[in-house]
């Protein structure tokens, strides 16, 4: 059985806690989710959930289309005050683990020392949360965020 | 008997492994191995309020109104989720497909798996599942 596994997480620790996002697929297909917001309720939302190999087989093919494991995090700006974000892929042989600041918009992207590395972070970042909170709202019917 | 895997051989790159604060969150550290199971699909799992299937391979142009028309052959369809390329604009390719009943699911899932769809041959399973451990 070949690796996969992903890991997604975005946050940050200000004045009203830790608030994140993380999510991660686990080699056996196991969704694991969980959002922290202390802002306006003070929850923390944690699911889990096994998807069948087709979602997984699916995430792959997303994630190879986006070429994110040609990039390299190097130049991307790196996590600070205003927050964190870490991606973290296995497939087959390679296993990256990138971190970098929030992203906060396209401008930003453009403006940076890897606007084509980052640009592709970006997007794919994006369609992984899609992914997600389809999965996580449908089954559990909740607003995931 | 899962096995677990002992040591790293994989290529690897970004930040990340140096550092210090990642240290124990990383896939293959001590803490955080995982048995390395067969991802045997075994028993489909329902979801809160119904079944959902998963859709691949769709055609970029694929509209929910697409959907719903063909699925509804097989029972009401009760939601739908058909996600973008958040680049392109395209739809992503794949979509979720919900039903009340898992017969009306599974009619589904059996005429559809391996069908063509606006010209694209799609994949239909059930999205959620009991676990390689049931």
């Amino acid at each position: 059985m070949s690796d996969f596994y992903i890991r997604y997480y975005v946050g940050h620790k200000g004045k009203f806690g830790h608030e994140f996002l993380e999510f991660e697929f686990r080699p056996d297909g196991k969704l694991r989710y969980a959002n922290n917001s202390n802002y306006k309720n003070d929850t923390m939302i944690r699911k889990e959930v096994y998807v069948h190999g087709c979602v997984m087989d699916e995430l792959k093919r997303i994630i190879m289309d986006s070429e994110i494991m040609q990039e390299d995090d190097s130049l991307w700006p790196p996590p600070d005050r205003i927050g964190r974000q870490e991606l973290e892929i296995v497939i087959n042989d390679e296993h990256i683990s990138f971190t970098t600041s929030k992203t906060g918009s396209l401008v930003d992207v453009s403006q940076s020392k890897d606007p084509e590395g980052l640009r592709c972070f970006y997007y794919l970042v994006q369609d992984l949360k899609c992914l997600v909170f389809s999965l996580i709202g449908l089954h559990f019917k909740i607003k995931p965020i | 008997m899962a096995m677990y895997k002992e040591v790293e051989t994989r290529r690897r790159r970004g930040r990340g492994f140096s550092d210090m604060s990642q240290y124990d969150k990383h896939y293959m550290h001590e803490s955080r191995r995982v048995p390395q199971v067969e991802n045997v699909d075994s028993v489909p799992l329902k979801s809160k309020e119904g079944w959902i299937l998963f859709i691949t391979n769709l055609h970029e142009e694929t509209t929910e109104d697409d959907l719903r028309f063909t699925f509804n052959e097989f029972g009401e369809v009760k939601n739908i989720a058909l996600n973008l390329d958040r680049r392109t604009g395209f739809v992503k390719g794949y979509a979720l497909v919900e039903y009340d009943s898992y017969s009306d699911a599974v009619t589904a899932k059996d005429c559809m798996h391996e069908a063509d769809f606006l010209g694209m041959i799609i994949k239909v399973e059930f999205c959620f599942s009991t676990g390689p451990n049931h």
